[in-house]
């Protein structure tokens, strides 16, 4: 019953947490110069209304001001858009009037959740085994050059890693394409690129899981019975060590969905990122702040699915 | 025979042992030699730079490095050393400038919510929260799109969006101090809240403090090159490290040099920080031996 409580209140805290970030950035495109709905930006789009008379003009605008929900006060339009938005109906985007927002993310969403899942996959199977192997060779070469890779994984953004590897693999050793995301050979630089942070942070929060453990008391004890390295490595220490590599998942996962924004306009990925940049640019607003919506919604609940596994492996954690 | 011990010690102050500390460790001094000269070059760059950022040369474009051209031109002919300095010029302004900003955000909320506790506390942490859990790159960029493209104004976004950290950092700091032993110990001979907060709260919090504003140097630097790689940041032709790789990703199968210098510089400059970063953590953590 605790399970099912702790749930209830989490999901009542992430749907607080999004309201104020939507109110947040609602009344800060409120204050934008040009305001939110920009009526020269609007003329240029309209393209021909320059034609019409002033009075056509007014009825344009105000039928645009009706379509947008822009005819009601703030506080209304807030409440209008979090009323739909939690049902997933966002409306139409500046940019693309004829197709609803959600259309648009539910063709594009696919692409980011296939970057994002293969480069964290990737960041676990290299990540974990990486961080036991340094931890078990500590203090020698090997634990030297992981943890170096390591420490300029988890600083260099991931951008840079995608220019970097764009100068080895393709224009010197000519072995990828540069950019695109239809074959296999073309997703292999950004999925790199994306996972190797997560990746380095891993390896390295491993290593010291790891240590951390072998000093332990209870394996000083299987030793004192005999038992062979590996026995003890596999059947005490690597269980327990691995528990709370769990908890850094979920911060890492902000920060992958930040890398995924810029290896997709760096390698011309079709997805959220790309959208999203474009509504920036574009000071597309409906699809800013539906971009806004979606990817702090999508990183509030896999915290929260991370938070329930955990306290699945580790039956020390209560539900609070 | 007490006199006789107090003899033979030498008193060494906290920040002499911190900086014998720093100096043990070789690649924290090279990173601060190298963050030393750029920062130097930084501020006497419009006297070093052979050409003005912005000025193009028709006849020259696409050019490989040479005697005229250190680094190379641009598509446009513009001078890729000068263009480099410039960028390097910016990206340290915003990673400084968007530290104090941090700072001040950090050190109120945390040290209001250290103190206060209670309700206060709690609602400042979850906005603290929020701001943690949140992928705050998206916060940058809505406010750069409010805010405008200047360099003061993306440096104060991304103080806005980075103080989370701080905040938590000083709040837990507040938390402890307030109530350590020697902390009682001074209250109990009566000292005034005033005195304990200049003499002994504040002087213990310096060492993490700096730690943490020397990790967010380079995440501000990073941040100010990610708006411009997507059009959102310092407004052409003001070269930001980001601009100028986003420009050159076009031309690099051909061109390689318009987006390696840049890389390389970018690259060093992140490291540098982190080493220096690395550095004073050791340097500043007073349990680590002398």
């Amino acid at each position: 019953m605790g399970l099912i409580k702790y749930i209830i209140r989490r999901l009542f805290t992430i749907f607080l947490s999004i309201v104020i970030v939507i109110i947040i950035t609602y009344i800060l495109m409120w204050f934008a110069p040009g305001e939110f709905f920009n009526i020269a930006q609007f003329q240029a789009s309209a393209g021909k209304v320059s034609t019409l008379t002033p009075e056509q003009l007014q009825v344009l605008i105000k039928g645009f001001e009706e379509k947008y929900g822009l005819n009601v006060p703030l506080w209304k339009q807030v409440w209008n858009y979090l009323k739909d938005a939690f049902r997933f109906k966002f409306g139409p985007s500046f940019s693309n009037p004829n197709e609803p927002i959600e259309v648009q993310i539910a063709r594009r969403f696919p692409v980011t959740f296939t970057l994002a899942i293969l480069s964290m996959t990737l960041a676990v199977l290299l990540g974990i085994p990486l961080g036991i192997i340094a931890a078990l060779k500590r203090n020698t070469w090997v634990d030297y050059v992981t943890m170096f890779f390591s420490m300029i994984g988890s600083i260099i953004p991931a951008y840079l890693i995608g220019v970097i590897m764009v100068l080895i693999l393709s224009v010197w050793l000519r072995w990828l394409p540069t950019s695109g995301w239809e074959s296999p050979k073309q997703m292999i630089m950004p999925v790199i690129a994306v996972g190797l942070g997560p990746l380095a942070v891993i390896a390295r929060f491993m290593r010291s899981s790891l240590l951390d453990i072998l000093n332990q008391d209870y394996i000083r004890t299987a030793y004192a019975k005999g038992g062979t390295d590996r026995a003890i490595i596999m059947r005490h220490a690597l269980r327990n060590s691995l528990i709370p590599i769990v908890t850094i998942i979920g911060p890492q996962l902000a920060f992958l969905f930040t890398g995924t924004v810029f290896i997709e306009n760096l390698f011309r990925v079709p997805g959220l990122g790309q959208l999203f940049v474009n509504a920036a640019s574009q000071r597309d607003y409906p699809l800013l702040v539906t971009s806004t919506f979606i990817l702090s919604l999508s990183v509030m609940l896999m915290n929260l699915l991370v938070d329930i596994v955990y306290a699945f492996l580790d039956p020390r954690i209560k539900y609070e | 025979m007490e006199v006789a011990i107090s003899q033979k010690v030498k008193r060494v102050s906290y920040w002499s042992a911190a900086w014998r500390r720093f100096n043990r460790n070789k690649m924290a001094v090279a990173g601060l030699i190298y963050i030393t000269i750029i920062i130097i070059v930084s501020i006497f760059t419009p006297w070093i730079a052979p050409y003005p950022y912005d000025e193009p040369h028709y006849a020259h474009t696409f050019e490989k490095p040479s005697a005229k051209f250190w680094w190379g031109t641009d598509d446009l002919g513009r001078d890729m050393f000068s263009r480099n300095l410039y960028a390097m010029r910016n990206a340290l302004l915003v990673g400084f400038g968007s530290q104090i900003v941090v700072l001040i955000i950090g050190v109120i909320i945390g040290s209001i919510a250290g103190f206060r506790g209670g309700f206060i506390d709690t609602l400042l942490m979850r906005i603290t929260d929020i701001m943690y859990a949140f992928p705050t790159f998206l916060f940058n960029v809505i406010l750069v799109t409010v805010m405008g493209r200047g360099l003061f104004t993306i440096l104060v976004a991304v103080g806005l969006t980075g103080w989370a950290g701080m905040a938590r950092l000083v709040r837990g700091m507040v938390m402890y101090l307030k109530h350590a032993d020697f902390v009682e110990a001074a209250r109990a001979l009566g000292a005034k809240e005033s005195y304990i907060i200049r003499k002994y709260i504040l002087p213990n919090m310096l060492g993490p403090i700096i730690v943490s504003l020397a990790f967010g140097i380079p995440n501000g630097i990073w941040i100010e090159a990610g708006l411009a790689l997507i059009g959102m940041g310092v407004r052409p032709p003001m070269p930001s490290w980001g601009n100028m790789i986003g420009a050159g990703i076009g031309y690099i199968m051909g061109f390689p040099h318009m987006v390696i210098f840049p890389v390389l510089t970018f690259a060093l400059t992140l490291l540098a920080f982190t080493y220096v970063g690395d550095g004073l953590r050791d340097a500043l953590n007073p349990r680590s031996e002398v």
